[in-house]
């Protein structure tokens, strides 16, 4: 095919990866900073990811840096790892024979598991009412890792329980973290038993890569029919592979209190501006023919136009303030309740999204044998920016809509003390979603004859099937399930 | 000398003891003195201050840190002393915990009467000074119970307590046990004071069966024989579902806060967003500059229910009455529901007895009833032998109104339409209004303009259809409604009580206009194809109430009626007469669409017999009513079973929600009989009616026994059988359900219990008057040549409830279900609503219940249901569009992930 002709699709494919470029955690929805990580502590996770005012949890430092000097102990550290099982189902509209919309089908499965780990530790010093404490945690704050596996097939022998040919396997693999680096500063002063304020900051150095890979691959058999049915015997049938390397650097600053007001209740607030930082993308696509593969003498093969490009951009964090308040009634299991909410400006990031509050619940009774029981709810509020083909700007570039994806959890966990001053947590959290999104691979690829030129199919033996591309008037059904275990251990002295 | 030696004496012990340490008041620092280290010291604060006060000293051993030889050392140095933090609003809420959890549970089935039951459970009232209406008004307590309190006070008597209310001759067991709870003798339980009670509720949900299929049914243009060659759109958005993105998960949020100063003083405040409605955004209504966002401040308004009350039990000045004033939203309901009775929701066969008990008069509503909420004024006055309320609402309501093609003119006097619409008016610029409507989703107007443009954009592409636009559609706050109304009652005589009530709507802006006949049809049904669709029992949709007819002209709505109870020995009749003014005069009975219920109840100590004859007239449209039926109103016509038909699909949710009872004259039998210790015949009931819009008779049957060998374990059986019949030239059609279930229940300690169930139903089906395929796989194409015999369709239903409770602040209920059934739906009675259950799946949940303090409530409920759909449809391979002929394709899964969170704070 004439490289001009190839100008339009390369052109397509970058503007559309483009947009990939700032995912995700876990998933591969595309969308602003994917899945928040959850607080890396087994106990939190198990209660609802709350802990703005937690003096237990030392990775709940990471929430509210007032925390800190409220912790047990002198000295303490915290190893925590968090296990992700991700499942994501993606559905097609059905139309029956009147042409109306019935259901969805579910086309692809995919379920990927995922481990982060993290660390933090802390030491404290007490001056008579006075306590001043030093922290330092690393831990991934985003995640990009995402991985998703799609076979396209043809449609011959689907109405006799056969299994097509496959004609191509599209492939997203994600990896990378940001990790923070952070140091915190922790000051408290006890008014009398029951009466308690702290302040603390954190200063997070975020450093991370990611590697974003998003491929068509054609199978052998499709690129063997394009040699046996092109009339030069050639495979003119074009690889898609996008990747994108980035380094990502910056900091971030986040400032809190913690107030114990007396025996029974304390409220914690904690705030962290909107951070813009450093990202520094190398992107490289190869549209082409493979030319890995045999083919026979006869046969030619174009080879593939390569582009490489460098992008230099701001990757912004929206600013969070968080508030909530601890409770610890008189209960004949031994009982913390926290509720918390959190506003996020997601108009930092983009005037298509809207601020959100999300709310946080955990309570943790002992229930028996100082065993405790921990529960939790949260529902989270992110957006997702997709790129529109259907409604492109005037310079041709696609608009960009923005829909809202709400996340509920629900958590439970629990603990056991391992040794003095050792403890073993565990939380297990179960979060879904669901909702509508572009297909990410777009059905018109797929037309082998705009790549073959011909006017008949190759790839497709039945005429009546029109591969063409789905926007928002038939897009995915999207539902995602995340089942997390987090473990922790914690000792303090 | 010797005084002071005895008077030493005395005081010596009190000054040993003052020297010991109490364990429930001593200060930390005080523990610390004590010969024990510093963090078993802390330890025994801490145990007192977050688990529980001491009940004796050997309480000490269950704080790890201490064991017996420490609990040996401080024995002679510390004391207990009786303490406890409770006062008696504390107490009083222990006491009845487990009947605030039920109602509470039940508060989505009674919607709204929990909160008043759950109030006068808290703030008991005085059974001494309660009137006839306050007693019957009562959860299971019938009117022979409330007589025979009145009756013994009337002979001079005063309840004194408890023991002394069960002796009160005619007084049964039952209705002994359930008034207790609700009263009080000399002294109020709890002194006057603030009480508050608030509440959040976040709940991700699913929609119902019936309303899903009706947002998925497709608006798409006429495809016709395929001849134009015309190719209909696969476009999702060609559904409310697919157009509103209703895949996302959008909670369903209620905040609810309600203040009062014991009985008298009362506020209120509910915001509630329901899914796929536009919430407030809260984020925009306190951004920027600290000013409250207007827009977003009136939305709050719009979506909230707030009320102020005032209520005396006691007036100064005359003797033994009441008064209730109340500001804000209300309820009013008399008599059997005919008249007055205002809610979004209906419930079947609701006797007034019972469980399906109406709470009488006026009383403040924070329920989810928008619709038919009541926003105003109301005062009630009460005294032993007169009643009187008034009550006023001025609200916007939602409505289903006529839609008009907007339109340029393109040259002089030539108009062309465009695709959009708007509310159609008249020359006097009144809305023209079909019905009434509570929509399962409260889309936006404008976004349901959007949205109906898009539509009308597609609709006339294809094959001209007689109606190629949305002709009619939703709109929210539309209707201008003004109401007044009032109840006048006297009580003659104990047990016995007439009453009056009449409300008249005032309607402003809108007229009412509803055709029958062909017009009807014509109106409502898209495609002229289908006008074969449209069925004799359909005359219930032409029945609606109509402002502007040939007859006469009109802005308002009058419904009128009497009601009447009297208790003769241990048999309370009673009943009521309502009619809707059309084109009678409002004072002559009997020359307007009218309903009527009459009951007869009577009951023994363990057998109680109610019968119950309704008769509804056709025309009886009376939008407040929520009176006995055995389905709600449109059930079967049009709207409910060919949703495809109509011009809007929305226009099912005059089905869907439905609040009246569908027009049925009948009678109604039900019994409860615990013959012996060891069996009991379960409320059972026979139901035979006949549906007034095509004569259609029916007969229902239901009766359950159980036998309790022992306590622990209990037996039942229960057998339900319903015959629907119609015999008629144009629509024959006759269906059998039978459905047998077998349940074994074992009741543990602590209020523990685990069921097992397990049920198998079968209905035999109208035989189709068509042909159709050869059943053999691969005949699909050879054409419609076998006749359809009578239909069978089975399915069974086995399902696990338990309730465990680990300790008096924690419980945990779940339940697992798998069903199949061939076209059948079951239904289960879960937690706090129905769930009704098609074809096959299986569905479990799970509730913790937990009290973190004396005053806070947790409960957090997870839910999985896993379905598959009825078999679908879908183009067969290699078939060019349009399709000649249908395919088999398989089942399409649905998987339901629901979660409830519930936060309670009562103080």
């Amino acid at each position: 095919m004439p490289l001009n002709k190839l100008r339009k699709p390369i052109f397509i494919l970058f503007a559309m990866l483009l947009i990939v470029i700032n995912l995700c955690a876990w998933s591969v929805s595309d969308y602003y900073l994917g899945n928040t990580s959850p607080v890396f502590s087994a106990r939190n996770m198990g209660m609802g990811n709350t802990g703005v005012y937690d003096s237990f949890s030392p990775m709940a430092v990471f929430i509210n840096p007032a925390n800190l000097s409220m912790l047990d102990g002198k000295v303490g550290l915290t190893v925590n790892g968090l296990f992700t099982r991700n499942e994501d189902n993606r559905s097609i509209p059905l139309y029956n024979s009147f042409d109306a919309f019935l259901d969805d089908a579910t086309y692809s499965n995919n379920i990927n598991l995922y481990d982060d780990y993290g660390f933090a530790g802390y030491g404290k010093i007490k001056f008579n009412n006075y306590v001043a404490g030093l922290g330092i945690h690393y831990l991934p704050m985003i995640n990009f890792k995402g991985d998703y596996n799609e076979e396209i097939r043809n449609n011959r022998n689907s109405d006799d329980d056969g299994y097509p040919e496959i004609i191509a396997l599209n492939e997203i693999n994600n990896a990378g973290n940001i990790n923070a680096l952070g140091f915190t500063l922790s000051s408290g002063m006890k008014f009398d038993n029951d009466k308690e304020a702290q302040i603390g900051i954190t200063i997070n150095t975020l450093d991370g890569q990611s590697e974003i890979q998003k491929s068509i691959r054609w199978t052998e058999w499709a690129i063997q029919q394009s040699i046996e049915q092109v009339s030069s015997h050639r495979n003119v049938l074009p690889d898609s592979v996008y990747t994108n390397k980035s380094d990502l650097k910056g900091s971030q600053i986040k400032i809190g209190t913690a107030i114990k007001l007396n025996h029974r209740f304390g409220i914690g607030i904690a705030y962290s501006p909107k951070s813009k930082f450093d990202r520094d993308s190398d992107i490289r696509i190869v549209y082409g023919p493979d030319t890995t593969m045999a083919i026979p003498s006869t046969s030619t093969n174009l080879l593939p136009v390569i582009t490489n490009t460098t992008i230099k951009d701001k990757y912004i964090l929206p600013s969070r303030f968080r508030v909530g308040f601890n409770y610890q009634p008189r209960n004949i299991m031994r009982t913390y309740f926290n509720a918390e909410v959190e506003y996020t400006t997601w108009t930092d990031v983009s005037n298509l999204f809207e601020d959100s509050w999300d709310l946080h619940v955990g309570v943790e009774h002992a229930v028996n044998n100082r065993i405790p029981l921990r529960l939790g709810f949260q529902a989270i509020t992110e957006w997702q920016a997709m790129p529109n083909y259907s409604l492109l700007t005037t310079d041709g570039l696609p608009t960009i809509d923005a829909t809202k994806i709400i996340t509920p959890s629900i958590s439970a966990g629990s603990s056991v003390l391992l040794r003095k001053n050792l403890v073993l947590d565990i939380g297990l959290s179960f979060s879904w979603r669901e909702y509508q999104a572009l297909d990410m691979f777009r059905d018109g690829f797929y037309d082998d004859r705009i790549h073959t030129g011909m006017t008949s199919y190759i790839l497709w033996p039945n005429s009546h099937i029109m591969p063409t591309d789905r926007g928002w008037e038939n897009p995915d059904k999207v539902r995602e399930s995340f089942t997390q275990i987090s473990t922790g251990l914690t000792w303090s002295w | 000398m010797k005084r002071w030696l005895v008077l030493l004496l005395c005081l010596l012990p009190l000054l040993i003891s003052a020297q010991l340490i109490d364990l429930n008041t001593a200060t930390l620092s005080e523990l610390k003195k004590l010969p024990i280290t510093e963090q078993q010291a802390k330890d025994i604060y801490s145990y007192r201050e977050y688990i529980s006060f001491f009940d004796s000293i050997y309480d000490l051993k269950k704080i790890t840190s201490i064991n017996q030889k420490t609990l040996n050392d401080l024995k002679p140095l510390v004391v207990v002393s009786l303490f406890r933090e409770t006062d008696d609003v504390t107490q009083r809420r222990e006491e009845i915990m487990s009947m605030m959890d039920r109602y509470d549970s039940n508060e989505g089935a009674s919607e709204g009467m929990a909160d008043v039951w759950m109030d006068y459970l808290m703030t008991p009232q005085n059974v001494n000074k309660m009137h006839f209406d306050d007693i019957i008004s009562l959860p299971n307590t019938s009117a022979i119970d409330a007589a025979a309190i009145l009756y013994r006070r009337a002979r001079g008597d005063t309840i004194a307590d408890t023991r002394d209310l069960r002796n009160s001759a005619g007084l049964s067991y039952y209705g002994y046990s359930n008034i207790r709870s609700f009263v009080y003798y000399k002294e109020p339980p709890v002194r006057n004071r603030l009480y508050i009670d608030l509440q959040i509720q976040y709940y991700t949900r699913y929609l119902e069966e019936g309303a899903y299929d009706m947002m998925k049914e497709a608006i798409i243009r006429n495809t016709g024989s395929g001849s134009t060659g015309v190719i209909a759109p696969h476009t999702r958005k060609y559904s409310y579902y697919g157009y509103f993105q209703l895949d996302e998960i959008n909670p369903d949020v209620m905040l609810k806060a309600r203040m009062r100063y014991s009985n008298m003083f009362k506020s209120g405040w509910m915001y509630y967003s329901s899914k796929g409605e536009t919430p407030v955004n809260f984020a925009q209504l306190m951004s920027g500059t600290g000013i409250v966002d207007l827009e977003e401040g009136d939305k709050i308004w719009k979506d909230s229910k707030v009320y102020i009350g005032y209520e005396n039990s006691d007036l100064p000045y005359v003797n033994n009455s009441s008064l209730k004033v109340y500001l804000g939203n209300y309820r009013a309901t008399y008599g059997e529901g005919l008249v007055m009775e205002n809610t979004d929701f209906y419930s079947a066969r609701k006797t007034g007895y019972g469980f399906g008990k109406r709470i009488m008069g006026i009383t403040p509503d924070l329920s989810r009833t928008q619709e038919y909420a009541l926003r105003g004024a109301a005062a009630e006055y009460r005294s032993p032998w007169f009643s009187a309320s008034l009550f006023l609402s001025h609200d916007k309501k939602d409505a289903m109104v006529y839609m008009e093609r907007d339109s340029v003119e393109t040259s002089p006097g030539v108009y062309q339409y465009l695709k959009s619409t708007h509310p159609q008016r008249d020359a006097n610029g009144k809305y023209d209004v079909f019905s009434y409507v509570t929509p399962s989703i409260r889309f936006d107007n404008d976004e349901l303009s959007a949205a109906e443009t898009f539509y009308n954009t597609e609709l006339p592409l294809g094959d001209p259809y007689n109606v190629p636009f949305m002709n009619l559609a939703p709109r929210t706050d539309i209707l201008d409604e003004k109401l007044w109304g009032t109840h006048l009652q006297v009580n003659p005589f104990i047990g016995t009580k007439l009453g009056f009530t009449t409300y008249t709507a005032l309607y402003d802006n809108a007229n009412f206009i509803a055709p029958s006949g062909d017009a009807l049809k014509q109106l409502i049904i898209r495609d002229s194809y289908d006008y074969t669709k449209f069925k004799y029992n359909d005359s219930e949709i032409g029945a609606l109430y109509d402002t502007k007819t040939s007859k006469y002209e009109r802005d308002f709505r009058r419904v009128m009626g009497f009601d009447g109870m009297t208790v003769v020995g241990n048999t309370s009749l009673q009943g009521e007469y309502a009619e809707l003014t059309v084109d009678g005069k409002d004072a002559t009975i009997g020359d307007d669409p009218n309903a009527m219920i009459v009951s007869a109840y009577t009951q023994f100590e363990n057998l109680y017999l109610l019968t119950l004859y309704r008769n509804i007239d056709l025309d009886f449209d009376n939008p407040y009513s929520n009176a006995f039926g055995e389905h709600a109103r449109f059930d079967d016509t049009i709207l409910d079973k060919n949703i495809y038909t109509l011009t809007n699909p929305l226009l099912s949710d005059l089905w869907q929600t439905s609040s009246q009872a569908q027009p049925e004259k009948g009678v109604y039998f039900e019994t409860r009989y615990r013959f012996s210790g060891y069996y009991t015949i379960g409320r059972s009931y026979l139901d035979i009616w006949e549906r007034m819009s095509d004569h259609r008779r029916s007969a229902r049957f239901q009766s359950e026994l159980e036998f309790r060998p022992i306590f622990q374990l209990g037996l039942r059986a229960r057998y339900k059988n319903q015959i629907n019949r119609t015999d008629d030239f144009a629509d024959r059609a006759v269906s059998k359900t039978n459905e047998y279930t077998m349940s074994a229940r074992t009741f543990l300690s602590a209020r523990d219990y685990l069921e097992f169930e397990y049920r198998y139903n079968t209905v035999w089906g109208p035989p189709y008057t068509s042909l159709t395929n050869p059943a053999e796989p691969g005949s699909e194409g050879i054409g419609n040549n076998q006749a359809a015999a009578m239909v069978l369709m089975k399915g069974d239903y086995i399902g696990v409830n338990f309730t465990h409770h680990f300790n008096e602040s924690l419980y945990m209920q779940g339940s697992f279900i798998y069903w199949y059934g061939h076209g059948i739906s079951h239904w289960d009675w879960e937690d706090m609503e129905i769930d009704f259950m098609g074809n096959k799946g299986c569905k479990s949940w799970i509730a913790l219940h937990s009290q973190i303090s004396q005053n806070m409530y947790l409960t957090l409920k997870y839910r999985n249901k896993s379905y598959q759909d009825v078999e679908m449809y879908i183009r067969k391979y290699n078939e060019p569009f349009p399709a000649t002929q249908d395919n088999y394709f398989k089942s399409v899964e649905h998987s339901e992930n629901t979660i409830r969170l519930q936060l309670d704070y009562r103080f």
